[in-house]
């Protein structure tokens, strides 16, 4: 069966990049074209062109260690993403639960908290 | 849906010492101290028209007590058991299968009970297969 008709089962990213904070359960990739429109005389859209690729990770699992800080970059599968937004969930009936959202564009270079803030 | 072949596969590949291991429809084989039964309760497809069946498999370790009063072969049993599939849980190695696309492998409980006559494990697995 071709790669391209294969359906996929369980979580098939490398995943390894956040085992020290997050133990990954699911994993939801959106990717988004920003798109700018040229206008007729007449108000219709007569061209569409895209002009820049994001990529947002939205993780959830189970929480580890001291978890995953928003303004650091981690690795998913083979790429690299600036998380954005993190969270943590306690319950006194379950595991504690973790959230990440991480973000990537087109070829752009992240650039962690650490780095910004020289707090190294 | 394969079913059987996934049993034979099972069943072929596990091996116990002092342990008969047999299939369920196998049931007339006659009946040692010791047995592993390997069946599948339910087939079922996961998405409609897509060729993607989830089984519900079924391992049956039963020893009679009058064998092992102090259960000690059942826990061996039980214990090597669980490891062979463990392995494959954990590892998602699925080669036993051989050309059945099985693309998961999932615990889904153990029930653990005593009969008049026997120490009785069974071990629920969820198997996923994609054709």
């Amino acid at each position: 069966m071709s790669e391209t008709t294969t359906r996929k089962f369980g979580v098939t990213s490398d995943v390894t990049g956040l085992a020290a904070g997050l133990i990954a359960n699911s994993l939801t990739f959106n990717k988004t074209a920003e798109s700018a429109e040229a206008r007729n005389e007449k108000g219709e859209i007569i061209d569409i062109a895209a002009f820049s690729v994001q990529e947002t990770v939205d993780v959830q699992g189970v929480y580890v260690g001291a978890g995953v800080e928003p303004g650091t970059v981690v690795t998913i599968g083979d790429k690299n993403y600036l998380v954005t937004d993190s969270s943590k969930t306690e319950s006194n009936t379950a595991f504690q639960e973790g959230s990440i959202s991480c973000r990537t564009a087109d070829n752009a270079t992240l650039h962690p908290i650490s780095e910004i803030q020289g707090t190294n | 849906m394969k079913q059987n072949e996934i049993i034979e596969s099972i069943v072929n590949a596990l091996s116990i010492e002092n342990t008969k291991i047999i299939k369920t429809s196998d049931f007339t084989t006659e009946r040692e101290s010791n047995m592993v039964i390997v069946g599948i309760d339910k087939c079922q497809r996961v998405y409609p028209q897509l060729p993607d069946y989830e089984y519900q498999l079924s391992v049956v370790i039963d020893c009679w007590i009058a064998d092992d009063e102090n259960a000690a072969e059942f826990e061996r049993i039980k214990a090597e058991t669980q490891a062979f599939f463990n392995e494959i849980v954990e590892t998602r190695n699925f080669e036993i299968f051989g050309e059945i696309p099985v693309v998961g492998f999932l615990e889904n409980g153990i029930d653990e009970s005593i009969t008049a006559e026997s120490n009785r494990a069974e071990l629920n697995f969820l198997i996923y297969a994609s054709f």
